[in-house]
């Protein structure tokens, strides 16, 4: 009997393995067949001069040097904007407040709802707010401000947990050297949280690579080399959704944009893993060191 | 008489941890607290410096004197008394960076800004708790390779580094293997006479292996209070509380 | 000697303030500058050389359907008046009238007629766009009635013999949501989207296009002039009359064939000397091989 029972839990044991593993291939083969797919179809377009050079016939020819120029520079206002925000705001709620206050919860309530709002909505915002009502027009500021709006609830809440998630034994220790309140948070909390907080930040630069209806409403979509923040300019995730919608014949160079994207995606992922690296944090894909 | 707690309470919230507790411990000794669990051991340890204001709705009464200045008194602040009265706990707290940046992270804090200064410290207390030979070729690396026992040891560095007068040991042992523990109760040997040292222990054969005076803490009427004290001779073998007695006989607790 | 870790510890308070610098000197610019000044153009047009000194700074924003062409055709006349900055923006026709409407663009951008409530508003039409039904070169149906066409879009017509043709299943070659050639053709029709049935959907006019060739028994839809210049390069399509009106750049050129929409600038009240050169230049024939190359079809002068 007993051994019946066993065979019977250790073939339900590999069953359940079975399954587990085939809901794992099924997914990564989806992942690796849209990865695969954007490549296999954008190779082709593929050149360093594409990467320079300014779009021609409605971006049918040329390539998409002004787009990436703007795309970096909406990124940079976004985190320049949204990183200082997002660690004092994690701070305050972590570290300052009582955690379970009822401020604190209004707060998180407050940004769950926000990081809720479709994108288009915050676009729009975007538009009435910082381009119209600040004078800002469609420029790549603009751009940038209400990319930081819609990424800010993503990177607080992985920032917070951050930080949450480092041991209270470390604030004890801490204390119990005799580290004020301040050292305690720089000097011990913010490098134990760096490496999950860098996931954050690379988590939020995807979502701001891959947006495009906010975009389109505040950066704009002017593809001349932007001069100044002031400027207009299209980012590469605007020009792939023109190129594949208004463009009759831009799918080639729609793909072509979708790989340069792709490829700037995992680039970034992986400096960011390597800066931690250099940095002293080793395990950083499994979280925090244990 | 270095420390000095009169009719000292540590309550968090409506629940009383700790009642009118009054204990004397004397420089350059090791006292023992035992109890069982749950019993405000650890309460009372924290509240000897201070660290009770970090603990949400932690409210202390009573006094406590060190060298017979108030550590709550007007002069005094937390982060100087903890300078003083180093604490050791009983989960190893090494921060996740390097071995040499842990012990002189704390320095520079209180001012230690001297290279030479700060590397012949860290030399120094690396050597005290036998650390120096395991660790003196990977200083860079992080602590968190460092094995639980070594961990411990580096914490007891770190504590040692400040140049405290007073020791608070929180069950230092508990969390490590048998031969880790042994060194670190070794460790501890060793530093009798060079500082004033707290230990609470679940361990009744390693207090007696230890310390000069013991106190032993009880739960009664829902507060742990002190039911018995004195030189650990006199308390292990003759105590006069018969609950104590029963506890230390290993018949209770 | 300090660790790495040690050195990132202690640039966290430099980098914050570092950021806190940086967050203020973008930002010092913004707050600085006033309302962008949409048109400095000097009033000295009428001169001898008026194109040369046409200099400032014009919004266009709406139909992203009309803002490619737009976008091109500003690039050209950018090249033309070194002084002249064009802003192409998209949000769609209707974002197009409302911000010519209020000011917020220079310009506008339709790609339809004017309503009966947008009779405030001037419409300058630029281009065409027709939308063709095309089927396989070797199809021998020559015409289909609106009725037929609706029967075959919503399955009532299986097969090519139902409506004159050979013994061959119909093979309906459908937009994807979104697409401007789909509304034209929904609209002219009076479909509504979930009525249609669609074997095959395609993005863009080239999938459309290569469907069709690929499939005898397919019909689609897609736009005149890249169905033209696809039968011209010998793609094996065949463009189909829409109520006896031949599916022709020319006859859409001309206002005959129905199934088409206008490709519109809008502007409201007077203009300034530069849009108006603009506009001007957009209705030119210096623009036609521009408007074909993005499929569209350019007004006969």
């Amino acid at each position: 009997m007993s051994r019946r029972t066993a065979r019977i839990a250790s073939v339900r044991e590999r069953l359940t393995a079975a399954l587990i593993w085939c809901v794992a291939v099924v997914v990564l083969g989806l992942l690796g067949w849209i990865l695969v797919d954007v490549i296999v179809r954008g190779a082709d377009g593929w050149s360093l001069s594409f990467l320079v050079a300014e779009p021609e016939d409605a971006g049918r020819a040329g390539g998409i040097g002004p787009i990436i120029i703007s795309t970096f520079l909406v990124l940079a206002v976004t985190f320049a904007v949204s990183v200082p925000l997002s660690l004092a705001t994690a701070i305050a709620l972590t570290e300052r407040a009582d955690r379970a206050a009822l401020d604190a919860r209004l707060v998180r309530r407050c940004l769950d709802v926000l990081a809720a709002v479709p994108s288009i909505v915050l676009g729009l915002f975007g538009n009435a707010f910082f381009c119209v009502a600040l004078g800002m027009g469609y420029s790549i500021l603009a751009g940038g401000l209400t990319l930081a709006c819609m990424v800010l609830p993503i990177m607080i809440r992985t920032t917070e947990q951050a930080l949450a998630a480092v041991p209270d034994e470390y604030r004890l220790a801490a204390a119990g050297l005799g580290l004020n309140h301040t050292s305690t948070l720089f000097r011990v909390l913010l490098p134990a949280a760096a490496p999950a907080m860098a996931a954050g930040i690379v988590l939020g630069i995807g979502r701001a690579l891959a947006e495009t209806a906010v975009l389109i409403f505040t950066a704009g979509y002017v593809v001349r080399m932007p001069e100044s923040l002031a400027d207009s300019g299209r980012v590469m995730s605007v020009h792939i959704y023109d190129l594949a919608m208004n463009v009759p014949g831009g799918s080639a160079q729609a793909y072509t944009t979708a790989t340069v994207l792709v490829v700037m995606l995992l680039l970034i992922n992986t400096v960011a893993v390597a800066l931690l690296r250099l940095a002293g944090f080793r395990h950083v894909a499994g979280g925090r060191e244990a | 008489m270095m420390i000095q707690t009169e009719s000292l309470g540590v309550q968090y919230g409506s629940s009383i941890a700790v009642r009118d507790a009054t204990l004397s411990v004397e420089t350059g000794r090791i006292t023992a607290i035992v109890g069982p669990s749950g019993c405000g051991k650890s309460s009372f340890l924290a509240a000897l410096n201070r660290m009770t204001d970090l603990l949400p709705d932690a409210h202390v009464t009573g006094r406590v004197t060190i060298d017979g200045t108030d550590i709550h008194g007007e002069s005094s602040s937390p982060h100087d008394l903890r300078r003083r009265v180093g604490m050791i706990f009983q989960k190893p707290t090494p921060f996740p960076m390097s071995i040499r940046r842990n012990i002189q992270l704390a320095l520079r804090e209180h001012g230690m800004r001297e290279r030479a200064a700060l590397e012949a410290t860290t030399e120094r207390v690396l050597r005290d708790v036998g650390l120096w030979d395991e660790v003196c070729d990977r200083l860079e690396a992080s602590a968190l390779q460092l094995s639980g026992g070594q961990q411990q040891r580096l914490c007891m560095a770190r504590a040692l580094a400040l140049e405290p007068q007073v020791l608070l040991l929180d069950e230092p042992c508990s969390a490590l293997d048998p031969i880790a523990s042994e060194r670190v109760e070794a460790l501890i040997r060793e530093l009798r006479g060079r500082y004033t040292m707290l230990i609470v222990t679940h361990n009744l054969a390693q207090a007696r292996r230890l310390a000069d005076h013991v106190a032993v803490f009880w739960v009664r009427d829902g507060a742990g209070v002190i039911i018995e004290q004195g030189p650990a001779a006199r308390v292990f073998d003759a105590p006069r509380d018969p609950t104590a007695a029963a506890y230390l006989a290993g018949v209770q607790g | 000697m300090f660790g790495p870790q040690a050195v990132v510890a202690e640039h966290f308070r430099t980098v914050s303030k570092t950021l806190i610098w940086i967050l203020l000197c973008i930002l010092a610019p913004a707050v600085g500058c006033t309302p962008r000044t949409k048109v400095m153009h000097d009033h000295q047009e009428s001169t001898t050389q008026p194109a040369s000194v046409l200099s400032g700074r014009l919004t266009v924003t709406g139909s992203s359907t009309v803002a490619p062409l737009v976008a091109e055709i500003a690039k050209r006349f950018e090249a033309r008046h070194a002084g002249v900055r064009i802003d192409v923006q998209t949000g769609g026709s209707g974002k197009g009238i409302a911000d010519a409407r209020n000011g917020v663009a220079d310009i506008g951008m339709a790609s339809r007629r004017l309503k009966a409530g947008e009779r405030d508003l001037v419409a300058h039409q630029i281009a065409a766009d027709g939308v063709g039904l095309i089927v396989h070169r070797d199809n021998r149906v020559a015409e289909l009635t609106a009725a037929e066409v609706v029967d075959v879009f919503t399955d009532r017509s299986n097969n090519w013999q139902e409506v004159r043709g050979l013994d061959l299943p119909i093979t309906v070659v459908h937009k994807a949501e979104g697409r401007a050639t789909l509304e034209v053709f929904l609209n002219h029709f009076s479909l509504a989207n979930p009525q249609v049935r669609a074997d095959v959907i395609v993005g863009d006019n080239q999938h459309g296009i290569k469907t069709v060739a690929g499939t005898p028994g397919a019909i689609g839809y897609v736009s005149i002039g890249a169905a033209e210049a696809a039968i011209a390069g010998g793609v094996p399509i065949r463009l189909l009359p829409i109520d006896g009106v031949a599916a022709t750049s020319a006859q859409v050129a001309a206002g005959a064939y129905p199934l088409t929409r206008p490709l519109n600038l809008v502007t409201a009240g007077g203009l300034s000397p530069l849009a108006r050169a603009f506009v001007t230049f957009c209705q030119s024939e210096d623009v036609h091989d521009t408007v074909v190359s993005q499929h569209f079809v350019p007004l006969a002068n």
